[in-house]
């Protein structure tokens, strides 16, 4: 039997002082990683702040007129920027034309231009009148205000519309 | 055995740090988004058309002139038009940026807008010579 093949096989048993200096390794890991508390991660919190605001709701200070023609069943728009959060009042002030009585209704109502047309977000039927038909409060930006039969035309009308704006 | 002290010494010195990072707050990744629209209209002689839409947010936004034709036969018409981006007002669009184009297949019109509300308008600069039927496409975010 060759000896030292077996020998080579296992290595040699640790001698004191190599065990002595593991063990001191041991309990030195052991007191650092003792100060690691398990913290587990928390979760962040969302912190809302509420503020109050008091919006500042400004009067018509520009008026524009619009004259147009309505076909039978079509519309009209016309496009307008309000520079201040305010009150924004459509007028229908006269409609007509030949076979087109001055009592006739049509619709008026404001919206935002989009595509070809006028997206409308209130509207209002009416005869036309002096006093403002529909009264709104936009915040600044570019608006639109259309007219349209609503299928009381027998022929083209035309018609004059107020639009006071801030 | 002092051999063996520094040995031990140096092993727990490898031992990683502990971690006392503090929460980090999750990032949010925006992607951003693009509308292409692809406008066909018909360009009356001496006249225009526009096309209103709505910037979400502030960015670049382009236009191409895809193609010009006769709205009788459709044959292609080598005519240039007017293009545009603005702001609607009134009954029409009040252009800001122009350019006069051909139709090809590329961006001829490109700048930055504002978030709101914006228009494209195509009209004749001039050369029509009848009512022309138009393709325009654009993107906006």
């Amino acid at each position: 039997m060759d000896h030292r093949s077996v020998d080579q096989a296992f290595p040699p048993e640790p001698t004191i002082r190599q065990s002595a200096a593991i063990l001191l390794a041991a309990v030195l890991m052991a007191v650092v990683t003792a100060g690691c508390d398990g913290e587990t991660p928390t979760t962040p919190t969302d912190t809302t702040t509420t503020t109050s605001t008091t919006a500042t709701v400004a009067e018509a200070t520009i008026s524009e007129s619009f004259s147009g023609r309505v076909a039978v069943g079509g519309a009209a728009f016309y496009s307008f920027t309000v520079t201040a959060n305010g009150t924004v009042t459509l007028t229908l002030t006269s409609v007509g034309g030949a076979g087109v009585p001055n009592t006739v209704w049509l619709a008026i109502g404001l919206g935002t231009p989009s595509g070809e047309d006028c997206g409308i977000g209130s509207s209002v039927n009416t005869a036309s009148g002096t006093t403002a038909q529909l009264t709104g409060t936009y915040a600044p930006g570019v608006y639109c205000a259309r007219v349209w039969d609503i299928g009381n035309l027998a022929a083209p009308a035309s018609f004059g519309l107020t639009i006071a704006h801030p | 055995m002092r051999r063996e002290f520094l040995f031990a010494l140096a092993v727990t010195a490898v031992v990683p740090a502990c971690g006392d990072d503090a929460p980090t707050s999750p990032s949010t990744t925006t992607v951003p988004t693009t509308t292409t629209v692809t406008y066909v209209t018909t360009v009356p002689l001496g006249g225009s058309r526009f096309y209103s839409f709505t910037v979400s947010a502030a960015g670049t936004v382009s236009a191409m002139l895809a193609s010009v034709a006769s709205p009788i036969t459709g044959a292609p018409l080598a005519v240039p038009l007017e293009m545009s981006f603005g702001t609607p007002a009134g009954t029409d669009c009040a252009g800001e940026q122009f350019v006069t184009t051909d139709a090809a297949l590329g961006i001829q019109l490109t700048t930055s807008l504002p978030a709101g509300v914006h228009c494209l308008r195509v009209a004749d600069a001039g050369y029509l010579r009848d009512a022309a039927r138009v393709a325009v496409r654009f993107t906006y975010p």
